[in-house]
């Protein structure tokens, strides 16, 4: 189902944490799918995705009680734009007589800004994500023993608050056992 | 694609919503069930996610309006260190700080400016518009402030439905609007995902449409529910078990979805195929009612008191 290396498949490597952020990027890629191909018309269902975005919404609050500062999807780009910023100004400042001229720090460090704007417009920035598919009763499997896993741990937690969390992720798995049903055997009322 | 077009789409979209918002008001605001107070906090919420999905200045733009304000902002900072007698290391030094102490400031002020420029584009919320006009809404009308139920009045259920209605239209031209956004020629579903990823137009439609999405199913549920509350009052005088096991006990709380309901077919699935279908046939028949019944604001208020005691006595 993934192909993002042993570390993906492995449902206990590393902090909870970073467990529960790759267990809500499998659901939000489910229900992204799920969406557009709702769009387009290819499986009309928005009953399914909508539920399964419930979960991604308690997984999200379960993350922000062990991290309150939510992290970038992708800490590459703003590292390499801040470096190009650096770069770009120090150069300029090497180049020019007199670096200390107010004038000309202001143009250099300006000017590092709109470069490293350019960079970020260089091609290559694209990322793989995986496509899961939300009929696919493997992925339910998957996401229920994440999520348990998750919710066992933040369960004994010495600390109330993230006790706390195991509450939130209960209900994500009370959603994606919603959206199961759905999938499975139409329980909403909306399958006319 | 162009922009006046997104703009002209969504805020059809939004006249939709509020439309559907003022009714949802009326009925549901005082409201303690737990699936019309969700979606209730959907649909308010849905409005500036449908005027952040104008697009608001491109990062182009926020770079040139943070260049353009710090360039004498550090100006000034290096010519005031220059004539307070620092070293010229020193100069370069406190000129970069004064960057990095802007820079959130820098952030926030073009922030601000394209929520601002949202705003502009959308112009204003369409809450008291009547422009809405008749023919989009299948003929029922635009809505006046004395309509709905007064204030004393028990809840409706027919009306819910018609709010589950307009925002179900809503959905369909947001869905519409967004499509329009993409080439014809790329509408598959890899293309869509990705764009709703990167793109800001695109991800915040796909946001509020999840929104939209959710409300309905929420209302879709609670009329499912008490559909069976209902049946089943009238039948055996005890609790029902509609689509989703409801919380009465547990407000605020998504649904505990039972083990039988989720392990395979223990209590029997034809009970529950008939659980399942008779709210939607109710439904159906309901609706057909709404459109031509006078009478029936009566009776379903019968039955909504009915459950309503039904659901005092669990």
């Amino acid at each position: 189902m993934s192909d993002e290396g042993g570390r993906d498949e492995d449902i206990f490597a590393g902090d909870v944490e970073s467990r529960l952020e790759r267990a809500d990027r499998r659901v939000m890629a489910a229900v992204l799918d799920a969406q557009c191909r709702d769009w387009i018309a290819e499986r009309p269902d928005r009953v399914s995705f909508a539920r399964l975005g419930q979960a991604h919404h308690e997984l999200r609050a379960a993350i922000h009680r062990y991290n309150p500062m939510r992290k970038p999807d992708d800490w590459l780009w703003p590292v390499l734009s801040t470096a190009t910023w650096l770069v770009t100004s120090l150069i300029i400042l090497l180049v020019v007589d007199e670096p200390a001229d107010p004038l000309t720090l202001a143009f250099a460090l300006v000017a590092g800004l709109i470069v490293a704007q350019v960079a970020l417009f260089l091609p290559g920035r694209r990322r793989k994500h995986e496509i899961l598919e939300i009929e696919d009763p493997l992925l339910y499997a998957d996401l229920t023993n994440r999520i348990e896993a998750c919710a066992a741990t933040a369960r004994s937690d010495p600390r109330a608050e993230l006790r706390a969390a195991a509450d939130d992720l209960g209900r994500a798995l009370d959603w994606v056992s919603a959206t199961r049903d759905e999938i499975s055997r139409g329980s909403s009322p909306a399958a006319r | 694609m162009s922009r006046r077009q997104l703009c002209g789409d969504l805020n059809g979209v939004r006249g939709l919503v509020a439309h559907g918002l003022a009714r949802f008001e009326k009925i549901g605001a005082g409201s303690a069930d737990f699936w019309v107070v969700s979606a209730l906090i959907r649909v308010r919420g849905l409005d500036s996610m449908l005027v952040a999905a104008a697009g608001g200045l491109s990062s182009w733009s926020r770079t040139l309006i943070s260049a353009a304000i710090a360039f004498p902002l550090l100006w000034s900072v290096a010519w005031t260190a220059h004539a307070l007698g620092f070293a010229p290391a020193w100069v370069i030094v406190t000129t970069v700080l004064a960057l990095g102490v802007a820079m959130p400031g820098l952030l926030w002020v073009t922030g601000s400016a394209s929520r601002a420029f949202d705003r502009y584009r959308m112009g204003a919320p369409p809450g008291r518009r009547v422009a809405f006009g008749a023919g989009e809404l299948n003929g029922e009308g635009a809505v006046s402030p004395g309509d709905g139920p007064a204030p004393g009045d028990t809840v409706v259920e027919g009306d819910l439905d018609e709010v589950a209605a307009a925002l179900t239209r809503a959905r369909v031209r947001l869905v519409s609007a967004a499509l329009r956004q993409v080439d014809p020629e790329r509408w598959n579903a890899a293309h869509l995902a990705r764009l709703a990823r990167q793109d800001r137009v695109l991800s915040r439609i796909a946001d509020a449409d999840l929104l939209l999405c959710q409300a309905i199913d929420f209302l879709e549920l609670h009329a499912a529910e008490q559909a069976a509350l209902r049946r089943n009052g009238s039948e055996q005088r005890e609790p029902a078990r509609s689509g989703m096991a409801p919380l009465r006990s547990r407000p605020g709380r998504p649904p505990q979805v039972s083990p039988e309901r989720v392990g395979p077919a223990q209590n029997g699935p034809t009970q529950n195929g008939a659980d399942r279908n008779g709210p939607t046939q109710n439904g159906a028949d309901r609706n057909g009612a709404d459109r031509n019944g006078a009478d029936r604001n009566g009776a379903d208020r019968n039955g909504a008191d009915r459950s309503g005691t039904e659901r005092r006595s669990v």
